[in-house]
């Protein structure tokens, strides 16, 4: 078993709950409500993760804090793993 | 006030990843989530049976945001709980000597259905004779 230093097992771990969530994201477009009456169409291979799960996605992979939760996904997008990422805050 | 994080992947995410966590592990493939046993595994769910890989494959072709979201959380959800079960049964299939014990009270109905489905696989198996 490799020896990882602790940031890279956080990346492994982070980077293994990508992969599950890549495995169950449409390849092709989603429908989405943007409305009460309105849809978007969501391109493929995009995902939405709430809050909650991505805090519980922390916890489990020992990431301190939002901002180095951050610093995991804008390594990965430098590396080419994802496109692009963004946190946005939902409003009632 | 909550969140949300969007991430958008490359086409070719299989391939990256692949390259990425070799890059990280070498040629280790032990460090891994997913599920050790039987990936084809059926859970006896209400009057039809749910299989895991095949239910899987389904998600992603949902097309509808709302059911697509529904249907990946229940997966994840089924996945969470087979993952614990996993890890509290693994001893016994690496080293028979070892004992584990979980009381079946503190478990919720879908989960005693799953865990009742674990044991008669590993029983299938030949692994350790379970004690209940």
């Amino acid at each position: 078993m490799a020896d990882l230093t602790p940031a890279n097992k956080k990346k492994l771990c982070i980077l293994e709950k990508l992969k599950e969530e890549w495995d169950l994201t449409p390849k092709g477009p989603v429908s989405e409500r943007a409305g009460l009456a309105s849809y978007r169409v969501r391109p493929g291979g995009e995902t939405q993760i709430s809050q909650p799960k991505f805090y519980s996605w922390m916890r489990e992979c020992d990431v301190g804090d939002l901002y180095e939760f951050k610093n995991i996904l804008a390594g990965f997008q430098e590396a080419g793993l994802i496109s692009k990422f963004e946190i946005f805050n939902d409003y009632e | 006030m909550s969140s949300t994080l969007t991430i958008q992947f490359p086409e070719d995410f299989d391939k990256r990843y692949g390259k990425y966590r070799t890059g990280l592990l070498g040629n280790d493939v032990t460090h891994s989530n997913e599920i050790q046993f039987s990936s084809q595994y059926n859970i006896g769910w209400s009057s039809k049976s749910f299989n895991f890989e095949d239910e899987k494959k389904r998600v992603k072709f949902i097309a509808s945001a709302d059911d697509h979201k529904l249907a990946k959380e229940r997966w994840l959800n089924i996945k969470q709980i087979l993952d614990a079960i996993y890890k509290v049964l693994s001893p016994l299939i690496a080293n028979d000597t070892q004992e584990v014990s979980l009381n079946p009270n503190t478990l919720s109905l879908e989960q005693k259905a799953v865990f009742s489905s674990v044991l008669r696989d590993m029983l299938n198996a030949g692994d350790p004779d379970p004690v209940i």
